[in-house]
């Protein structure tokens, strides 16, 4: 597969156009990765909103019924349940690892197993995350291990 | 399925400790009632196996986790000597008890080389998608 980058100045915006013999599971991957870069969500502090990309999310967390949203450098709140995330989300770039976290697989950096069971994800800003031993198993298959 | 292998190779190693100590103990019978006795012993041996297998499979635990240690331990033990000394070819003393901590000690050491393994590759795969990004 051949990948080119053309230069045009005279454009509005960026455009991304994919061409192909048949629409397979690379390019409909490629399409998804694409909008999804370009897929943003609304994200609240106490007194403002934000557009957050959802490929800057390094991680949902739940904590009193409540939704926060973990980027590299700010924490904000959002409105939806992690159940109603889980549904909507990019299912190949975010995955479930517990009760109350939903780990973007893209800010992931490096695994450590416990002597328990469980896994600590270690993410790109060196924050650590705990993946429960009840999603190690789905965890491990999104891997292919 | 993934637990085949460990539960293949402690059955197995049961089974020659079992023939080990049956002759140390001079109670190598070759009699039918001799071969029911090991018979008897060996399902118990595989059912116990397969209700730790069931455990730690379906509830998603680790070899490692603590309740699992214990319970293989403990639960190998009874099963092993008590068993064992039923059917009167293993005597319960601390040596066969010694030998069946080394043999579940075997498992444990191959699930955790199993582990870590898998923790590697994810470390790899993780390290080759940041190269291609």
């Amino acid at each position: 597969m051949d990948i080119k980058v053309e230069l045009d100045k005279n454009l509005s915006e960026n455009e991304i156009i994919v061409k192909c013999r048949e629409e397979n599971k690379v390019v409909k991957n490629i399409l998804e990765y694409a909008k999804n870069n370009l897929e943003t969500i609304v994200v609240s502090t106490e007194e403002q909103m934000y557009k957050v990309s959802i490929l800057d999310i390094l991680y949902f967390d739940s904590v009193d019924n409540k939704t926060f949203v973990y980027l590299e450098d700010n924490v904000y709140t959002y409105e939806l349940k992690l159940y109603e995330i889980e549904e909507t989300l990019y299912k190949n770039e975010f995955i479930r690892i517990s009760k109350s976290c939903i780990l973007n697989l893209n800010a992931l950096k490096s695994v450590k197993r416990m002597i328990n069971g469980r896994l600590i994800a270690t993410l790109k800003n060196g924050e650590d995350v705990v993946i429960n031993r009840s999603y190690v198993k789905s965890f491990k298959e999104r891997f292919g291990v | 399925m993934k637990y085949l292998k460990s539960y293949v190779i402690e059955v197995s190693i049961a089974f020659t400790c079992t023939l080990i100590f049956m002759s140390v103990t001079n109670k190598s019978d070759i009699s039918a009632t001799g071969i029911n006795k090991v018979f008897i012993f060996m399902s118990a041996i595989i059912i116990y196996q397969l209700l730790l297998q069931f455990i730690v499979e379906f509830r998603n635990f680790s070899y490692w986790n603590p309740k699992v240690i214990i319970l293989g331990y403990l639960g190998g033990t009874v099963v092993f000597m008590v068993v064992g000394s039923i059917m009167d070819f293993i005597r319960f003393d601390i040596r066969n008890i010694i030998v069946y901590l080394i043999i579940h000690s075997f498992i444990l050491f191959i699930e955790y080389e199993r582990e870590v393994k898998d923790v590697k590759k994810i470390n790899e795969k993780l390290k080759a998608r940041e190269n291609n990004v």
